[in-house]
């Protein structure tokens, strides 16, 4: 696994690769992914991204991506205003907090942090529900196991193929050179 | 740590303008809010790529894959749908001529116009049941209309773009209107739980309600003409406690592969 490239420094190419491959992924899942995967058991693609640009992106950039790629999620699906945007905006806030203690090249630490952030996710999800939607009922929704098999499904693929979009993100980079270039 | 609380708070009066400045469009026009916008423009990028899909999708089993079968196929399931609704107009014109209605409002016989879509897009998450349609304010789309399919109710507006617009489908949780069982009149509540089983809420323990009642709209709450099937009884539950059954009810529509559908294109003081 290639070394990370310097924590808190992301050139404008760089975060617009970065904004339109996470909008490249919520298109690609509302529209073919549906097709074949209508139940959800699939990755959260956009949460590896924000976890990715939690290790590896400033926090203003990485801040002002997830809100951006959150509010685009909020739109598109049909939860009130403001969830993602602020879930993923936490998440990234989380990983920028704990990324001095780990290290971003190992696979084993992006599946275990990409899993407990999917996990996180999926909480948080629910508690915001449960707490700010009347019409939100989780006993309902307890009931139905094949909901919560599926939620469980996807938090372990997402954990699970993280390493592999990792290296994928950490490829868009532009090489040391160009970038110290920039960033003098 | 001084830095980040100076950029949280930053960030807070950045949603604190955005919440302000959606307020204030809003008042404006609906489709011009943030959101309406954010859909406009990636509501076109999906319609490319559902399009795309489907023209590959359609060219490779259309050619490559039974061919013949294939048309065949679907027009018998056309036939089938049509057949479908026609049965259940027909046992529903047959029970409200026994109960003798002869006050027939002429006004509804006026049916309100209606327009075809194309569903381009789904929810992102399994969270809520939305889908993404290619009509929106320009073409006459109000948020709270009706949308159908010839199988039966789909669910309503909720969101505008100028070319686009967002349907609650009546498996989301937000999802209730008033239905009835067409065999019994009984009446309750059809809700959504994001599942593909919604269930049927405030049908008491002594209503006359078994596995196979065809559930359809009641007319009540003003979106949906009377008489649009919604789906069928597919359990039905006595509680130990409570004054209420347990009934869970299978949609008429398959929400899976929802491609067209209509919209009643009812006036705003309608609905």
């Amino acid at each position: 696994m290639e070394t990370q490239a310097k924590a808190g420094f992301l050139t404008v190419k760089e975060a617009l690769g970065y904004f339109f491959f996470g909008l490249l992924f919520l298109i690609l899942k509302t529209t073919i992914w549906m097709r074949i995967d209508p139940e959800y058991f699939g990755p959260d693609l956009l949460l590896i991204l924000i976890t990715y640009l939690g290790l590896s992106a400033p926090f203003i950039t990485g801040s002002i991506l997830a809100v951006c790629l959150g509010f685009i999620c909020d739109t598109l699906s049909g939860g009130p205003l403001g969830l993602f945007t602020t879930i993923y905006l936490i998440i990234f806030w989380l990983v920028v907090m704990i990324r001095q203690d780990f290290d971003p090249a190992s696979p084993f630490y992006q599946i275990l942090v990409t899993l407990l952030l999917a996990a996180l996710s999926v909480s948080m999800v629910w508690g915001f529900l449960s707490l700010y939607d009347r019409g939100f009922e989780p006993s309902l929704m307890l009931r139905k196991h094949f909901f919560l098999i599926a939620q469980g499904i996807s938090v372990l693929v997402t954990g699970f193929i993280s390493p592999v979009f990792f290296w994928f993100f950490q490829r868009l980079r532009l090489p040391e050179a160009q970038r110290k270039e920039q960033e003098a | 740590m001084g830095r980040h609380l100076r950029l949280i708070i930053l960030i807070s009066f950045v949603f604190f303008a955005i919440a302000l400045i959606s307020r204030w469009v809003g008042r404006q026009n609906e489709s011009l809010q943030p959101q309406g916008l954010t859909l406009e423009i990636v509501a076109s990028l999906q319609n490319i790529v559902t399009r795309s899909a489907e023209g590959i999708e359609s060219f490779w089993s259309g050619y490559f894959y039974l061919v013949g079968a294939r048309e065949e196929n679907q027009k018998l399931h056309t036939t089938l749908d049509l057949a479908r609704a026609n049965l259940t107009a027909l046992r529903e014109a047959e029970l409200a001529n026994k109960r003798l209605k002869k006050l027939l409002d002429f006004k509804q016989s006026l049916e309100p116009p209606i327009i075809a879509g194309n569903v381009v897009a789904s929810n992102p998450n399994a969270w809520f049941k939305t889908v993404v349609i290619d009509k929106g304010e320009r073409d006459g789309l109000r948020t709270g209309q009706p949308v159908v399919t010839q199988n039966g109710a789909v669910g309503r507006v909720v969101e505008l773009a100028p070319h686009y617009a967002k349907v609650l489908l009546l498996i989301d949780y937000n999802s209730s209107l008033d239905a009835m069982v067409q065999r019994t009149r009984v009446r309750g509540i059809l809700a959504g739980n994001s599942t593909s089983i919604c269930r049927l809420k405030y049908v008491l323990k002594h209503d006359d309600l078994v596995e196979g009642d065809v559930l359809i709209t009641s007319g009540l709450g003003g979106v949906f003409p009377k008489g649009l099937k919604l789906g069928t009884v597919i359990r039905v539950k006595k509680m130990a406690h409570g004054l209420f059954l347990e009934v869970d009810v299978r949609p008429a529509v398959n929400f899976n592969k929802l491609e067209e559908v209509l919209i009643i294109l009812k006036e705003e003081r309608e609905l």
